[in-house]
C-alpha cells in the first residue's frame, strides 16, 4: 500500500530528448509522458535504441530534458539526487576493482559523509540481503558476472533511496543466472520498499517483476501503451507457466510487434 | 617449493652461465671487454671513491625522477582541470623531451650554475614526458558509468578524482616509473659526463680517456645496479599500492 508521504513518485510530462552530434541532430525521446505511484515496479520495454537507457538517465539526472517536465517525489531529479534518494544499477556492474566489495557498497556513503559504525553494520545486512556476506573483503575480479551485479544492487541501496533505477542490470547475465537474479530483485525490492524502475529488453522478465509495463516505440521513442500486470504478488517461479503470465505475456508482445513492426522487432532481436 | 621457486631459480642459473661465458669465452677473445673478475677486482679495491660516486648519481637521479615526476603530475591534474590546455601541455612536453640532451644540458648549465642543480634539472627532463604522457592516459581511462555513477551520489570535482581518477591513473604511473627510473639514471650519467666533480658519469668519462676500460666497466655494473635497485622500489611500491591491480595479480592463476 503507498504510504501518505510518497517521495518515491515519479511524474514525467511530455519529456524529449534530442543530442547535438557532429552528424547532426538525433531526435532520442518525442514526448514521452507517464507517471508512477510510490513503491509500484514499473519496466520499460522498447526496441534497442529507443531512448530506454536516455529516458532512465533523464530520472537520474545525469541527463536533463530538452523540453518538459520531471518531478520525483514532488522536486526535480537534481533535488532528488543530492538529498541522495536515487540508486541506480547499470547493465556494467561499474565496481571499483580498488576497492573490495564491502568497499565499493560503503563509498556511496563515504560520499554522503554518513559512514558510521551504525551505517557501516547496514552495508553488511545488504550484503547479506543480497546473498553475498562472506565476500566483503573480496575484489570485484573475482567474482561472478550475477555476484558482480549483486553487489551493485546492494551499493545502490545502502543509502535508503526512494526510488531503484535499473537499466538493464541482467543484460549481461545467462539466462539461468538471470531467472534467478529477478527472484532475488523481487525480494530484495519487497525489503527495501522502493520504486522501481526497470529497463529491459526481456518481455518475460517485464511481465514477471512489473506491476506495470510501458512499451515504448522505436525512436524517437514515446510511450505507446501501459500494460497491468495481474499476477499476484509475491511472485514465485512457477508463475511462468501460468496461462495468465502468458496471457500478458502475449498481450505485451502484440503491442510491441503492433508498434514496432516485425521489421524492426527482428532488427532488435525481441 | 621447487616449482614455486622456479622462476628465480631459472634467472640464478642463466646469470651464472652468462657469468661463466663472459669469463672463460668473451672476455678472452676481445680486447675491449674485460672478465668479470677484472671488473670485480676494480670494485673491491676503488671501492670507496666508487660508492661516493654511487651515491652521488643516485641522488641526482632520485632528486631527477621526483622533481620530474612531480612536475608532469602537476602538469597531468592541470590538464584534467582544463581539458582545453591538454593537447598544449602534450605539445610542449613532446617539444621539451625532443630537444637532444646532449643539447640542453650545457644551457642548463650556464642558466643553473655550477653543482646539483642543472644535473637535477636534465635528469628530470629525461623523465618528464614519460610520466605526463602516462598520467594523463590514466586520468583519462575512466569509463561512462563510473561517472555517471559518481554522479548519482552527487560527489564532488574533488571526490572524483580521489575516487576514481587518481585510483584509476596509479597503474598508468607505476608503469611510466618503471620506465622513468633507468631513464633519471640515464640523463643523471649524461648530466655528469658534461660538468660534474662526483658521479659515475664523471668516472665514466675519465676512465673512458685514460682507457681503463675494466673501471669504465664497474661504473657501467654500478649504474645498472642504480637503475635496478630504483625498479625493484618501485615494483615493491606497486603491491603495497595497488595490490588489486591484475599486473600484481599475474602469478594467481598458477598458484590457485
Amino acid at each position: 500500500m503507498p504510504s501518505p508521504d510518497p517521495g518515491g513518485s515519479i511524474e514525467v510530462a511530455d519529456v524529449t530528448k534530442a543530442f547535438e552530434l557532429p552528424t547532426g541532430r538525433l531526435e532520442a525521446l518525442a514526448g514521452v509522458s507517464f507517471s508512477v505511484p510510490a513503491e509500484e515496479f514499473v519496466t520499460i520495454i522498447g526496441p534497442s535504441g529507443c531512448g530506454k537507457s536516455t529516458l532512465l538517465r533523464i530520472l537520474a539526472d545525469i541527463y536533463h530534458p530538452t523540453s518538459g517536465a520531471v518531478a520525483i517525489g514532488g522536486q526535480s531529479p537534481r533535488e532528488a539526487r543530492r538529498r541522495r534518494e536515487l540508486g541506480v544499477v547499470f547493465q556494467d556492474p561499474t565496481l571499483f576493482p580498488w576497492r573490495d566489495v564491502l568497499g565499493n557498497v560503503l563509498l556511496p556513503l563515504k560520499i554522503a559523509g554518513r559512514l558510521n559504525a551504525e551505517t557501516r553494520k547496514e552495508a553488511r545486512d545488504l550484503l547479506e540481503l543480497v546473498g553475498l556476506s562472506g565476500f566483503e573483503k573480496a575484489r570485484p575480479d573475482q567474482l561472478s558476472g550475477g555476484m558482480k551485479q549483486r553487489a551493485a544492487i546492494a551499493r545502490s541501496l545502502v543509502l535508503g533511496p526512494k526510488v531503484l533505477l535499473l537499466d538493464e542490470p541482467f543484460g549481461a547475465l545467462d539466462e539461468i543466472t538471470r531467472q534467478r537474479m529477478n527472484l532475488e530483485l523481487l525480494r530484495i525490492w519487497g525489503e527495501s520498499r522502493t520504486t522501481a524502475v526497470l529497463i529491459t529488453h526481456s518481455l518475460s522478465e517485464a511481465v514477471f517483476l512489473s506491476d506495470r509495463i510501458l512499451v515504448m516505440s522505436a525512436r524517437p521513442g514515446r510511450i505507446v501503451e501501459e500494460i497491468a500486470v495481474d499476477l499476484p504478488r509475491p511472485r514465485t517461479p512457477e508463475m511462468v507457466r501460468e496461462q495468465r503470465f502468458f496471457d500478458t505475456l502475449n498481450v505485451v508482445g502484440k503491442v510491441l510487434y503492433d508498434s514496432v513492426g516485425a521489421d524492426a522487432m527482428v532488427a532488435a532481436e525481441l | 617449493m621447487l616449482r614455486r621457486h622456479r622462476p628465480l631459480l631459472l634467472a640464478v642459473v642463466f646469470t651464472a652461465a652468462a657469468l661463466l661465458l663472459w669469463q672463460y669465452v668473451i672476455a678472452p677473445s676481445a680486447e675491449a671487454i674485460p672478465s668479470p673478475s677484472e671488473i670485480a677486482t676494480v670494485l673491491e679495491e676503488d671501492w670507496d671513491t666508487l660508492w661516493a660516486d654511487t651515491r652521488a648519481t643516485g641522488e641526482v637521479a632520485l632528486l631527477g625522477l621526483l622533481v620530474g615526476s612531480g612536475i608532469a603530475i602537476g602538469l597531468a591534474l592541470v590538464s584534467l582541470a582544463a581539458r582545453s590546455l591538454e593537447s598544449a601541455i602534450l605539445r610542449l612536453g613532446l617539444a621539451l623531451y625532443s630537444v637532444p640532451i646532449i643539447v640542453v644540458a650545457p644551457l642548463l648549465v650556464l642558466w643553473l650554475g655550477q653543482g646539483q642543480k642543472p644535473r637535477v634539472a636534465i635528469s628530470a627532463l629525461a623523465v618528464f614526458f614519460i610520466v605526463l604522457v602516462n598520467t594523463i592516459r590514466g586520468f583519462r581511462a575512466t569509463t561512462r558509468e563510473s561517472h555517471e555513477l559518481l554522479h548519482v551520489f552527487s560527489v564532488s570535482r574533488l571526490g572524483v578524482l580521489r575516487y576514481l581518477r587518481v585510483p584509476s591513473a596509479l597503474p598508468y604511473l607505476m608503469s611510466a616509473l618503471k620506465v622513468a627510473v633507468p631513464a633519471s639514471v640515464f640523463g643523471a650519467v649524461i648530466a655528469e659526463w658534461i660538468g660534474a666533480n662526483r658521479g659515475l658519469g664523471v668516472v665514466m668519462f675519465f676512465s673512458l680517456y685514460q682507457f681503463d676500460v675494466p673501471k669504465l666497466w664497474a661504473a657501467m655494473v654500478l649504474t645498472t645496479g642504480i637503475a635496478l635497485a630504483g625498479y625493484a622500489v618501485v615494483a615493491l611500491a606497486e603491491r603495497v599500492v595497488m595490490p588489486w591491480h591484475e599486473s600484481v595479480q599475474t602469478s594467481r592463476l598458477e598458484t590457485a
